[in-house]
């Protein structure tokens, strides 16, 4: 948008997390349509009707996730980080670093079987309303936990954001076995944000 | 009409929201009430009901949600932007004044529905720590004006933080 920063400091995710968008779509698609196929008698057709309502699933499931990855992207800022999505009705958000409490990894089954880790930033503003980039590998969830440490850890850091990323996704690569293990939940409260 | 001089509490002056608003509300409200009038048109072109009985009144209440009632909203709309805090004004039956410390601000959207876009506008979201009604939200400013207020709410964040 019209912020100041450098366009290059965008990033969208992982191009992979476009097939685990499209794969998840399938699967939630699959059983409605199948019943919709033996509901309205339709399979009695044959290929006919099958290979046609497949096909349309397939690329509705694509389109969607398509869009759902172009139209997303993330920026990692001095003070802040900020999501923007959506296609007609679009939000920008910033989420402060100071704000995020916790930082937790997820890998489901799908996004697993790609490699892909679902990365949160949990913020304490009750319910839904938290920061979720999905889907990134895990070079860049790491990185992007190590990031929110930096910056929780003191402002001095600050300093040093542009580099983080390469670097630690550089370390990362260098020992995979580490960082894949410890996927689930690790907490980056620093414990001052009730010092009020 | 300005309604809130005599109970406001500090006595500062609110802004009004961009009257692009209005037009946006007036959009909204048309696309609200669009399937109301076809139905009644349906209804009296069956000839089941006598003539009017639907059309009339429906016509008329659709009337006045497009063409007065964003008015009034617009007018009784407002909000201040403080140095440590957001005040959001606003309801004209159901009247409410909304103060947000900034101190308590967890993140901010900046929201563009497709009719906002199209009038340039931003709907911007201060979402609080809370589980209930955790999220305060002021439409109808200009999309520029949005993004100052989040750099600003944001940069306050920071300095209350260190």
């Amino acid at each position: 948008m019209s912020d100041a920063a450098a366009p290059e400091e965008w990033r969208r995710t992982s191009p992979r997390s476009f097939l685990v968008g499209a794969t998840m779509g399938l699967r939630n698609a699959g059983l409605p349509t199948l019943a919709a196929l033996v509901g309205t008698g339709a399979w009695r057709a044959g290929w006919v009707a099958i290979v046609p309502t497949a096909a349309a699933m397939l690329a509705l499931a694509v389109l969607f996730s398509w869009i759902a990855w172009r139209h997303f992207r993330y920026r990692l800022g001095d003070s802040d980080i900020r999501v923007e999505r959506g296609l007609f009705s679009r939000t920008a958000r910033s989420v402060p670093y100071e704000r995020i409490h916790d930082v937790s990894l997820e890998q489901a089954l799908v996004p697993r079987l790609f490699g892909m880790v679902e990365v949160k930033f949990e913020t304490g503003a009750g319910g839904k309303d938290e920061l979720v980039i999905r889907y990134v590998d895990a070079a860049e969830a790491d990185a992007l936990r190590e990031t929110v440490r930096a910056h929780k850890a003191g402002p001095v850091v600050t300093a040093g954001k542009a580099a983080p990323l390469p670097e630690s996704a550089s370390r990362r690569m260098a020992a995979p076995k580490r960082s894949s293990r410890r996927i689930p939940t690790r907490s980056v409260t620093s414990g001052n944000r009730y010092r009020h | 009409m300005a309604p809130m001089d005599a109970n406001e509490p500090e006595g500062d002056e609110l802004t009004p929201l961009h009257p692009n608003y209005v037009k946006v509300v007036r959009l909204g409200a048309l696309l609200f009430a669009l399937p109301f009038v076809l139905g009644a048109l349906v209804l009296e072109l069956v000839h089941v009901f006598p003539h009017g009985v639907f059309l009339v009144p429906i016509l008329l209440v659709a009337l006045w949600l497009v063409v007065r009632a964003p008015l009034r909203r617009y007018h009784a709309r407002g909000y201040q932007l403080g140095p440590d805090r957001l005040r959001v004004v606003r309801g004209l039956m159901f009247h409410s004044d909304t103060v947000v410390p900034f101190g308590r601000v967890q993140h901010i959207d900046v929201h563009q529905g497709p009719i906002e876009r199209g009038y340039g506008l931003a709907t911007l979201v201060l979402h609080t720590a809370g589980t209930h009604n955790a999220s305060v939200k002021l439409p109808g400013v200009a999309h520029a004006d949005a993004l100052a207020m989040r750099e600003e709410i944001r940069a306050h964040i920071k300095r209350e933080t260190m």
